[in-house]
């Protein structure tokens, strides 16, 4: 495995935990009340923004790699 | 004054001065309490506060910082701008509200609340002395650029840019501020434009540009534990982690632009338009320079050998032309403006919350407040330039500097995430946690092996690494250091041949005595677009801090030598120069140029220093905190309580209920009441009852809520189409007559 995926999975999923581990949180404590359309909005743009931010660096990553 | 640059350039610097200046100064007569001074009026749109974030977030020398990164180590200098959103959750459901709706005005005002006076006073000094540190940096920062682009020199620059930031934030204050990084952003932008469509064109398009970058250049991270000045774990940890922490939660000038916001919500827009777009926007335009460098090396337009450190100035030159570099001269200077501004009226805030509201005059109206608050911001300007000499005369207080932010940072970043997310959290614990926390990484900079196991267990070595690369494009001389710092560049023998060169180091340590390594040099040949390139590597390792050093390049076929020396000077980024003296005979006879590089030691692994920080708190806080009685009254203020921030906030129960927005006529009162009226269909489409907290702008959207105001709705009325507010009420949000306002429901 190149190098350049080793970062990146590092990024992502140890990143992850802590992104998961916020989220989780300030659910559970009722910072982010689900109940609320403007919370819940929030909250899926927050999860939307990771999994972009993890498209563009993959796809970052394979063009570096590959072309 | 030996001037570079064009006329041309000067009257587009000098012209935007002036602009500045008269644009700043206008926002005066927004500013007519200290809510106007220090938050805006807490009245402004997420796209008006996001960017002008921007311009806060780039200083000065970030353009020749990231230049250099960019150079160096590839794309992947993007990495500090893009690791963010891992800690926003806790900001944007945790920190935002709390400090907004608790109307918590300073940093220093929080740890009153949430522990003690005791803790507020230490947070108070610890925050003004980095503060105040912070401005004669920048300004320091900010002569050495102009001095290095335009051969202006310091004692002329910093004055005048002194001089034009005060005056705007002095009269404007945070109005001002918001409204000027607003053009300054756009500013850096459109240079970081021009640089980048001028740039791809010198080296023939996107498509060559690329073609023309190794891989290690094109990735987005740097490699994953090496080189120690820019690796992935440290960046990951000390930026992506800790950093964001820190920038969000104990950053002064950035919670007041959060404040500035007209509600949470807008808030948790301009953090996510600011992250997702606009800061990988301004590591591009911070970086780019250097990513086409490191093209331009191949295509032959830069010689190998050149400083890493001048490169933003070598391709600027290259790729501009006279009055476009003026622009570009404008944009730089910009971008230290904007990052001054901010700190000076952080600065005052505190100085007024925390110092002379709290301990000098605790009872006054609030014109004084005002008052009070420019001379601050005179006082902290003053201040600021008084310690430039310092900066510029001294080393050792330019390291003093860092070392103190490093020592103040992590205990009170832990303190407040403590706070905020651990109800159990004591104030004893934060005040001794801080304070054990604080002498640890003190001591931690004295004797910086203690952060080796931290180092160690990502890979790091004990001592620091210096990595030689040198390399031969095509048939031309061999040179370096290009890829000094890219990871890629250290191979062995199982990517690339021995040769007959050895460079052998002795190392005379306080610790270890004397003794001597030796490192091999490697060689291999890559192609880079069809360009074939003949690389050098030699990494030498286990070089510890405080060490002496002398090298000898020895060629172990003919038993030649060469002596190499360090010549113990620091370069700008408090790295070690060594030169080889003659890297002609290195490792093949061919016509060279003196090579230059430098390494770190581990005691400048400083994000790991940051992690280890944090680490020695967190543990000191939590133990003393199990043994000690947490405070009873801190509702609004840790993640669990919100609501009750929320009540406090409204002065009555939280509606939360979505609603419309809806635009009316204005039909004004005489009167001083503190109430709007709404027409019955308007209330229902806000989903707003009597007591609501409303926010009334004026329906222009382009004036980012300049002309606004928060007021609570009253009873409905069926007398019209209108809404009905006092004069007063009319006076402060700095409506227009016959203009339509925009309504929606706040809370």
């Amino acid at each position: 495995m190149h190098v350049g995926w080793l970062t990146y999975l590092y990024q992502f999923i140890v990143g992850g935990i802590f992104f998961a581990a916020g989220v989780i949180y300030v659910i559970k404590s009722g910072s982010a009340n689900l109940k609320l359309s403007e919370d819940r909005k929030w909250v899926i743009a927050l999860i939307v923004g990771y999994f972009g931010l993890a498209t563009v660096f993959a796809v970052w990553t394979i063009l570096a790699i590959h072309s | 004054m030996n001037l570079m640059g064009t006329t041309i350039d000067y009257v587009i610097l000098i012209l935007y001065f002036v602009f500045i200046l008269a644009f700043g100064a206008y926002f005066a007569r927004f500013t007519k309490s200290t809510k106007d001074f220090f938050f805006g009026g807490q009245r402004f749109s997420w796209w008006l506060i996001a960017a002008s974030l921007v311009a806060t977030g780039i200083g000065s020398y970030s353009f020749l910082k990231y230049a250099q990164t960019g150079f160096t180590a590839g794309m992947s200098s993007t990495m500090t701008y893009l690791n963010d959103w891992f800690m926003i959750p806790l900001f944007m459901f945790g920190w935002l509200p709390i400090i907004y709706f608790s109307r918590i005005k300073s940093i220093p005002e929080y740890f009153d609340r949430r522990f003690d006076r005791r803790t507020r006073l230490v947070a108070t000094i610890f925050t003004l002395l980095y503060l105040l540190g912070y401005i004669g940096l920048n300004f320091y920062l900010m002569g050495l650029a102009m001095r290095s682009l335009l051969g202006i020199p310091m004692w002329f620059a910093i004055p005048v840019v002194a001089v034009i930031s005060a005056i705007y934030v002095t009269t404007g204050g945070q109005t001002a501020v918001i409204f000027t990084d607003l053009i300054q952003g756009l500013f850096l932008y459109i240079a970081g434009a021009i640089l980048l469509i001028y740039g791809l064109s010198h080296v023939g398009g996107l498509s060559e540009w690329w073609a023309n970058l190794d891989v290690a250049h094109r990735l987005p991270f740097p490699g994953f534990n090496r080189p120690a000045e820019f690796e992935f774990t440290g960046i990951f940890w000390g930026e992506g982690i800790v950093g964001t922490l820190a920038f969000t939660f104990i950053n002064q000038g950035f919670i007041m632009r959060y404040l500035a916001v007209k509600s949470v919500n807008e808030g948790r827009k301009t953090l996510t338009f600011n992250t997702l777009l606009l800061m990988p926007i301004s590591a591009v335009v911070v970086g780019c320079i250097g990513w086409i460098a490191a093209s331009m090396v191949t295509t032959g337009h830069i010689n190998t050998g050149v400083n890493a450190k001048d490169i933003f100035m070598i391709v600027a030159n290259i790729v501009t032309r006279p009055g476009i570099f003026g622009f570009v001269i404008a944009a730089l200077t910009a971008a230290l403006m904007s990052t001054i501004d901010t700190l000076i009226n952080a600065v005052a805030a505190i100085g007024i919350f925390d110092v002379y509201k709290n301990y000098i005059k605790k009872e006054a109206p609030d014109k004084h407040y005002l008052r009070a608050s420019r001379v601050v911001s005179i006082i902290a300007t003053l201040i600021g330039l008084a310690l430039v000499p310092a900066f510029a005369q001294s080393r050792s207080i330019l390291q003093a500097h860092y070392a103190f932010i490093a020592m103040i940072s992590p205990p009170m970043l832990v303190a407040i995430f403590l706070g905020v997310v651990w109800k159990r959290f004591t104030p004893k614990g934060a005040f001794w946690g801080m304070i054990i926390g604080g002498l640890l990484i003190l001591m931690s900079i004295i004797v910086p092996d203690i952060i080796v196991p931290i180092a160690r267990t990502h890979g790091l070595t004990d001592g620091s690494e210096a990595n030689i690369v040198f390399e031969a494009v095509a048939d031309g001389p061999i040179m370096g250091p290009r890829g000094a710092y890219n990871w890629q560049e250290i191979f062995t023998e199982e990517d690339g041949s021995p040769t007959d060169f050895v460079i052998e180091y002795e190392l005379r340590s306080q610790f270890d005595g004397t003794y001597t390594n030796i490192a091999p040099v490697w060689t291999r040949f890559d192609t880079i677009n069809g360009t074939p390139v003949q690389r050098f590597c030699a990494n030498l390792t286990e070089l510890k801090p405080r060490d002496n050093y002398s090298f000898r390049v020895v060629n172990r076929a003919t038993g030649e030598a060469f002596d190499a020396v360090w010549d113990k000077g620091l370069d700008d980024d408090k790295l070690p120069i060594i030169e080889l003296v003659d890297s002609r005979e290195m490792p093949e006879s061919a016509p060279g140029n003196v090579s230059r590089f430098g390494f770190r030691t581990a005691g400048e692994y400083s994000y790991f220093r940051s992690l280890f920080g944090l680490v020695v708190t967190l543990i000191a806080g939590v133990a003393i905190s199990l043994f000690t009685k947490p405070k009873k009254d801190i509702d609004g203020l840790s993640v669990g309580t919100i609501w009750a921030a929320k009540r406090k906030f409204k002065g009555g129960e939280p509606n939360e209920v979505a609603g419309e927005k809806v635009v009316l006529d204005v039909k004004i009162v005489s009167g001083e009441e503190k109430v709007v009226y709404l027409p019955r269909e308007a209330m229902e489409r806000l989903k707003a009852n009597p007591g609501d907290l409303l926010y009334i702008a004026d329906h222009r959207k382009r004036l980012g809520g300049l002309r606004s105001n928060h007021i609570h709705a009253g009873e409905a009325h069926d007398d019209g189409d209108f809404v009905i507010m006092s004069a007063k009420s009319f006076a402060e949000g700095n409506f227009r007559d016959n203009t339509p306002v925009r309504v929606e429901k706040i809370i």
